[in-house]
């Protein structure tokens, strides 16, 4: 992979998860900015504390979003923001480099 | 009296053990009198699809306060009939083979965890009969969404999203 493809790759793997971030924030009614949310932050648990009520949230949003399907089955998906935009890209690579 | 009672809508199908009637549906959930809101259930198609009925009587206690001389239904009690006809489903889910249903243990029908996008049409008063129907929209392992629509006289009174955790 030449420098400018690594580039692209890494610039459409932070805006996936910028909009990741905006999306937990908006759907989820989190009385946080959602730049306060890092990548590798658990979601889940001592993270940002989310319960079962929103994970189906999260699901819907992404589905809504992204056009991914995940299930309850995905639990390693939502281990943090980063690892969602992974499972979201392994299904959609092309938004890599999406406008 | 022969004539002018409330028309009891009859929907059958084949995965269907309703129609219960009230001491059925109390038999379903863990709540009690004076707070079961559900007369009789007509449908039962778990897990997708549950239709009840809800008859409303000026006797009903809160028509003393809401409102003196004008009574309506409090929109949290309509709300709550749709999420005890969802609590029906679950329980139908849990207990039952199609065609063949068994008594539900009580208290295992769920807690209501979000109301979302509820909209209130129309009054609901005393002698109206409410048609409720719920559907499951989305499910993710114990989390039910449920599609909800309650109509009087074929006119659509109230509808809305109810998540139920069970």
């Amino acid at each position: 992979m030449d420098y400018e493809k690594a580039l692209e790759t890494a610039a459409g793997r932070l805006r996936i998860c910028s909009q990741l971030r905006r999306m937990i924030v908006d759907r989820l009614d989190l009385p946080i900015d959602a730049d306060w949310i890092s990548n590798d932050q658990p979601i889940f648990g001592r993270g940002l504390e989310l319960d079962s009520v929103d994970t189906m949230e999260l699901i819907l949003g992404i589905e809504s979003e992204f056009e991914v399907s995940l299930t309850e089955e995905d639990q390693v998906a939502f281990g943090s923001v980063g690892r969602l935009a992974e499972r979201i890209l392994d299904d959609r690579p092309a938004l890599l480099t999406l406008p | 009296m022969t004539e002018a009672g409330p028309v009891v809508m009859r929907e059958r199908s084949s995965a269907s053990a309703a129609p219960l009637d009230a001491d059925q549906v109390i038999g379903m959930l863990p709540h009690r009198p004076p707070f079961v809101f559900l007369d009789r259930v007509l449908t039962l198609e778990p897990p997708a699809r549950a239709v009840g009925l809800k008859n409303v009587t000026i006797a009903e206690p809160w028509f003393a306060g809401h409102f003196p001389g004008q009574a309506v239904l409090p929109g949290v009690l309509l709300t709550e009939c749709m999420a005890q006809l969802a609590g029906v489903l679950i329980a139908a889910e849990a207990t039952s083979v199609p065609g063949q249903l068994s008594a539900a243990p009580s208290g295992a029908a769920g807690m209501l965890a979000e109301i979302k996008h509820f909209r209130f049409r129309r009054r609901i008063v005393p002698g109206d009969q409410v048609r409720l129907e719920v559907a499951l929209k989305n499910r993710v392992g114990r989390v039910r969404e449920f599609s909800c629509d309650a109509s009087v006289d074929r006119h659509r009174a109230a509808h809305g999203l109810l998540v139920i955790v069970a």
